[in-house]
């Protein structure tokens, strides 16, 4: 069972002092798949990665990479793994082809390598760079020389932590392409973490969410935007009017009132008599004419715009963990 | 048992890969910091030159009574590159703290590569940038008229150093692998430094040394590689050399070097 699956976690814990960073984590991966883990700062991605390749021991439970045990077999799973982390980690005095020659005699590849590096630097667009040496590249070709390395000795599972961190945006798209690509033209399996939401959401086969050590969702993004509990629509108003009777409308769960503080009006009350009201309903499709209809009923030009909001990682996210992916972000 | 074998085998070819890839990037890290080479070459030169000139006008007999020669240039050499080594040992803490903090080493970690290929690379990357001093020295001393030994002497004394600075850099090196506060090899490896250095036989004869300071003297690595040296040195060949002083950076460096293949298996972890 173990030697067809990419990664296993059987009950894994991680503690530090007693601090319990990883807390009884079962965690099964197929092989040639995206996965992704999401979860923010401190929920335990690092560690867990720490574990999944050898770096450090479980203080309870197995996880078995590609059929070895990480904790005894570690040397056989770092012979098939890749690994490329948030930041760029390469020898920025050397060339390179001499960056990519230590990582071949790191992994033991013979007279080779060097068809290896070339046919990949020409796959990556990097072949008319390959005697320069890294220090004067661009980040995103340092990326694309970490993930040539990274492949170099055909691993079967590629490890990216936070890959695509402090990347301009059209870097990460292109690293985004290219994961897709080492995917499905290498059959790589890929573990990915992230705390980009639309990331995981574009590449992943699956998502875990982690959050203290635990694993609180995980599945397919569709399967996880399914939890989440109906669509949201968003409408703002001229003027405040009173909303309670909506309520009665079949198919609204919730109304809820956003944009200003309670006592705005107080403070600028002939300036501003506007208002948000956020409708978390089952279906917005269903429900919308006869919503918009309950409300121009008595005042037909009241409504200033409407936004409709299908479920997505994020709102998955804030539900399961109460923390928006930005906060975490204006943390890190 | 053949199978058993070709398994042993490949896991030494494996190790001397992963040794020689490391190594030789220690070895082009070196050549590609014109600061390095500078601080290599220049700064033993410049030793010899203003050190060394301290007694140039010093009398003959005092120069026999208290150094056993009539060169102080003859008498500092040995004890200049033997200091040397103490400082070359320093660098490679600072090599591997640098990789540390970079992340390289958890690079190299997430490789098949055991740890103590990561410890032997930079010991004997150092060692190499600390040999790469001692020809030059030699060409500069040769200029300031001291005599130099014949071949074998020369090579045994570069063996000594080589022995000398294998033990040191290990020593720094388990500093730092068992540091998790990455200043704390650096302030030790500056205290200890100039001690060393000055409670041996170095720059002076120990001689007239307090009885504390003799002590240290007496075990320091530094006096023996310093006095193996300035034997081969003064009486231009191995004639007559103590070769305790040999077997004793011998077992120096065996042990030390032993010590952190063990420690480097046993204690580096990234941070």
């Amino acid at each position: 069972m173990t030697e067809n699956l990419a990664i296993q976690c059987k009950g894994i814990s991680k503690i530090y002092g007693s601090l319990r960073v990883i807390d009884n984590l079962d965690l099964v991966i197929k092989y040639e798949s995206i996965f992704g883990l999401l979860g923010p700062n401190g929920a335990g991605k690092t560690s867990l990665i720490k574990i999944l390749t050898g770096l450090t021991k479980p203080t309870k439970g197995k996880a078995y990479v590609a059929g070895h045990d990480a904790d005894t077999q570690s040397l056989k799973v770092r012979e098939n793994i890749g690994w490329i982390s948030s930041e760029v980690i390469l020898d920025e005095s050397l060339t390179v082809m001499e960056n990519i020659h230590i990582q071949a005699r790191l992994h033991n590849i013979g007279k080779g390598w060097k068809e290896k590096a070339t046919n990949l630097l020409e796959y990556l667009e990097l072949k008319d760079v390959d005697q320069k040496r890294v220090g004067k590249l661009s980040t995103g070709m340092k990326k694309k020389l970490e993930i040539i390395m990274a492949l170099l000795h055909d691993p079967k599972i590629l490890f990216m932590d936070e890959p695509t961190i402090g990347l301009d945006v059209s870097t990460r798209k292109l690293l985004w392409r290219l994961i897709k690509n080492i995917n499905s033209k290498y059959g790589v399996t890929i573990f990915l973490t992230t705390h980009y939401i639309e990331e995981a959401d574009a590449l992943c086969d699956n998502i875990a969410i982690i959050n203290n050590g635990k694993i609180i969702a995980k599945g397919s993004p569709t399967q996880l935007k399914s939890l989440s509990m109906g669509d949201i629509i968003e409408i703002s108003f001229f003027n405040t009017f009173e909303f309670d009777h909506l309520l009665k409308i079949e198919g609204i769960l919730e109304i809820s009132q956003i944009g200003l503080p309670k006592d705005a009006e107080s403070i600028k009350p002939d300036i501003d008599k506007s208002m948000k009201l956020r409708f978390r309903v089952n279906s917005a499709e269903t429900i919308l004419s006869e919503l918009i209809s309950k409300i121009t009923v008595n005042n037909s030009n009241n409504i200033e715009s409407i936004k409709i909001e299908k479920p997505n990682l994020e709102s998955i996210f804030l539900q399961l963990t109460g923390k928006r992916f930005e906060e975490i972000e204006t943390v890190r | 048992m053949d199978n058993k074998k070709s398994i042993s085998l490949f896991k030494i070819v494996r190790s001397f890969n992963q040794f020689i890839g490391l190594y030789v990037r220690e070895i082009k890290n070196t050549f590609r910091n014109p600061a390095v080479i500078v601080l290599s070459i220049v700064q033993p030169l410049l030793w010899i030159v203003f050190f060394g000139s301290s007694f140039a006008f010093a009398p003959l007999e005092f120069l026999q009574d208290f150094f056993h020669t009539d060169n102080y240039i003859a008498f500092l050499l040995a004890g200049q590159l033997s200091t040397s080594m103490l400082f070359v040992g320093m660098f490679s803490s600072l090599s591997l703290i640098q990789d540390k903090k970079s992340g390289y080493v958890r690079r190299i970690m997430v490789s098949p590569t055991r740890n103590y290929i990561i410890f032997l690379s930079k010991v004997f990357g150092a060692t190499s940038r600390g040999m790469l001093q001692v020809p030059i020295v030699f060409l500069g001393v040769i200029i300031l008229g001291v005599q130099i030994p014949d071949a074998y002497g020369i090579i045994m004394f570069m063996i000594s150093l080589l022995l000398l600075s294998l033990g040191l850099s290990s020593i720094y090196l388990i500093l730092t692998m068992t540091s998790s506060d990455w200043q704390i090899p650096t302030v030790i490896s500056n205290f200890i430094n100039l001690p060393l250095m000055f409670a041996s036989t170095a720059l002076f004869p120990n001689d007239n040394f307090p009885p504390w300071m003799l002590f240290i003297s007496n075990l320091n690595p530094v006096s023996f590689s310093s006095s193996f040296g300035r034997e081969i040195i003064i009486s231009g060949n191995l004639s007559g050399v103590n070769w305790i002083y040999f077997y004793y950076l011998l077992i120096f460096a065996g042990i030390m070097t032993l010590t952190g293949l063990v420690v480097a298996n046993k204690t580096l972890k990234i941070d």
